[in-house]
């Protein structure tokens, strides 16, 4: 019994002398996710849509008046937005949010209830 | 009489279950088939037109809840273009 | 809610632990190139950055290990093979559910409602395959593929009228079905006459013209090459033949719901269609069998007398009704795939045709080429090879059905493509599921392994150094 505990610590002593060398991409997988974290996350996805690969994407651009998406874009937005954070924005929700910054402040929020 | 608000909560599902595919292929198909068909027929004005195409979406949103759900239980390795999804 | 978020953060736990061990594997691994790198190319060039590491030349781990973390991707190849097989469109499988679940009768039990159902269903699958190519449904006859179909109709037609004629025609680079078909024909006493092509892969009407007899009663052209994507003049060669009072048949393996095809306009009386080439399911083809003027054939196939009496033996409705529905597919969509698979296919001939010494095989006028077949050759290369370098991406020098052996493609060499080119072609094949980042993966890799195995290839550096290799003598060996 006591072996097996040795054991078993010394692997988990060792990890952190790795991680000095190895920089952990992914700490937010483990670490609460950081707002900077799902800024950067939400621009990726956002670029996946096709109306706005060519778009100037900042905070506080609007979909409809800066991003100049149609109702179907903004749609096709925020569903981008629901896979990246694997969540679900209920349609009152959706209604309201008008400018990038609102759905990543929504989003932020939601990450941390998890 | 189909409001435009319906359309496009339609449009939001379809587009919600076209992600849901495991396959690559079928997954980036069905969103690309999604948004085309309804950026095509953004111009629709005939109330039954609007219709039709509404009572068809609603016949694909089923569909692809079915073949989504088979795609998700006979998975296969990720391709070579695909990034592993993220562990969240 | 508690319980969920406990599991959640498990998951998360268990799941980083793991991501940051394979993370600091290959972060190691890239480490360790990266100082080989440095060693090897003391000097010259040798400014490498970790994550984005470059090999030295003549490395093996040029081969796109390098330039990207691989435990970050899948490791399943793209697939570019789609003249071989295509994936089977999940609207084709959900509509076969249903006759795997519920309707399961026997669509030629006529006695109660199980075998009404799936005969209703069978008969619809029926017409939506004929609205494809403007044929009336009782034309289109069920077999297992267009391997049979093109048996059906090149054995058949000739031995229905073997007492007054004796003579087929086809072309040199028909499918090895319709090729074998005829040998046997040839066996059996008749006669055939192979045209030949142009370097385009085209036929020559006025060849066709000659070749005709008193006693021919078939001619058999294929619509869209398998191996190089050529379409053919249908409508040219049907009008010869009705003027002539012959029948045309031809193999729409390739071609059926992908190129517009009209057997009234276009004078077909028998057409060979596959249902796997349409994202439809295997095992099931059809063949379109005129009925005015009446094509008479003697089936190879005999018992109950099911499809006209042409083709015996019961229905398989599951696979009937996919492949009505991948047909009905095809025809909804045919403008939106193609416009999409053009496009692709522009995409990928500009990038691979962007490398020294390649050439495309085919027709370079856009009406008698498809663009989902694109047959690419890179000189100085064994084709083989690489294939072999491209584990990635899941293509083929040529006809699956032939590759079996390594003897070059029969199609090219008709061409008139000497061996060494015809060794050397690859054949890229693009459908409805093939995304645009995949093409850019595959522009990506092939540049990338052209230029490596050329590298090494003591031919391309003799033409480099401007040496024609026709002036050669090579000592025996």
């Amino acid at each position: 019994m006591f072996r097996f505990a040795v054991r078993s610590v010394r692997p988990v002593a060792r990890l952190p002398v790795a991680s000095r060398f190895v920089q952990p991409i992914r700490s937010y997988a483990v670490a609460p996710i950081t707002k900077d974290e799902v800024i950067k996350r939400s621009f990726e996805a956002l670029k996946t849509v096709a109306a706005l690969q060519e778009s100037e994407i900042s905070l506080e651009s609007s979909f409809q008046k800066d991003l100049a998406l149609d109702s179907l874009d903004t749609v096709e937005a925020l569903v981008a937005l629901e896979e990246e954070f694997d969540l679900e924005i209920p349609d009152k929700i959706s209604d309201e949010i008008k400018t990038v910054g609102e759905a990543v402040n929504y989003i932020f929020e939601e990450e941390q209830k998890l | 009489m189909t409001t435009s608000k319906q359309i496009l909560v339609l449009y939001k599902q379809l587009l919600e279950k076209a992600y849901k595919f495991d396959n690559y292929n079928f997954r980036e198909f069905a969103k690309r088939k999604v948004t085309d068909s309804f950026k095509a027929n953004k111009g629709l004005s005939d109330s039954e037109a609007i219709t039709n195409f509404y009572n068809q979406g609603i016949l694909d949103l089923a569909m692809l809840t079915r073949q989504t759900t088979i795609s998700q239980m006979y998975t296969f390795e990720k391709l070579v273009v695909e990034p592993l999804k993220r562990q969240r | 809610m508690l319980s969920r978020q406990i599991l959640r953060n498990i998951a998360r736990g268990s799941s980083a632990r793991r991501v940051g061990g394979v993370r600091l594997l290959s972060q190691s691994k890239i480490t360790s190139f990266a100082t080989n790198a440095a060693e090897s190319n003391s000097g010259a060039n040798a400014t490498v950055v970790i994550g984005n590491a470059q090999a030295p030349d003549g490395s093996a781990i040029t081969l796109k290990t390098a330039s990207r973390d691989e435990s970050l991707f899948g490791t399943r190849p793209i697939y570019l093979d789609v003249q071989a097989t295509t994936p089977t469109d999940p609207r084709v499988l959900d509509k076969m559910m249903e006759f795997y679940t519920g309707l399961y009768g026997n669509p030629h039990s006529s006695t109660h409602s199980y075998g009404w159902e799936t005969e209703k269903e069978v008969e619809k699958a029926r017409s939506y395959i004929a609205d494809v190519i403007n044929a009336d449904p009782k034309e289109i006859i069920f077999t297992s593929g267009a391997t049979e179909s093109n048996n059906m109709s090149i054995k058949g037609v000739p031995r229905f009228y073997k007492k007054t004629k004796n003579h087929i025609i086809t072309t040199q680079t028909e499918h090895k079905c319709v090729l074998d078909s005829a040998r046997h024909l040839q066996d059996e006493g008749y006669e055939v006459t192979y045209l030949p092509v142009n370097e385009e892969g085209l036929i020559s009407l006025d060849d066709l013209k000659k070749a005709i007899r008193k006693e021919t009663c078939l001619v058999s052209v294929m619509a869209v090459n398998n191996e190089i994507g050529v379409i053919q003049p249908l409508k040219e060669i049907g009008q010869i033949c009705r003027s002539k009072k012959i029948f045309f048949h031809t193999d729409a393996a390739q071609a059926y719901g992908k190129i517009d095809i009209d057997v009234n306009e276009m004078n077909i009386d028998l057409l060979s269609i596959s249902s796997h080439k349409i994202y439809g399911p295997k095992g099931i083809g059809a063949c379109y069998v005129r009925r005015r003027p009446r094509v008479r054939l003697d089936p190879i196939i005999t018992g109950g007398g099911q499809e006209r009496g042409l083709r015996s033996g019961t229905l398989a409705p599951p696979l009937v009704a996919g492949f009505g529905e991948a047909a009905r597919i095809m025809k909804q969509d045919m403008k939106y795939d193609q416009e999409y698979i053009h496009r692709l296919s522009e995409k990928l001939k500009k990038g691979l045709l962007s490398i020294p010494s390649t050439q495309l095989n085919g027709s370079l006028d856009p009406a008698s080429q498809y663009p989902g077949c694109v047959n690419i050759s890179f000189a100085y290369i064994e084709g083989e090879s690489l294939l072999m370098a491209l584990k990635d991406i899941a293509l083929s020098s040529g006809s699956a059905c032939t590759s079996a052996s390594l003897e070059p493609s029969y199609v090219l060499h008709a061409l008139g493509a000497d061996d060494a080119l015809a060794h050397s072609s690859i054949r890229f094949g693009i459908g409805r599921f093939t995304t645009e980042a995949e093409i850019d993966y595959v522009v990506a890799a092939i540049q990338e392994r052209v230029d490596f195995l050329r590298k090494m290839s003591p031919l391309w550096e003799m033409v480099q150094e401007g040496i024609d290799l026709n002036t050669i003598e090579w000592s025996g060996h």
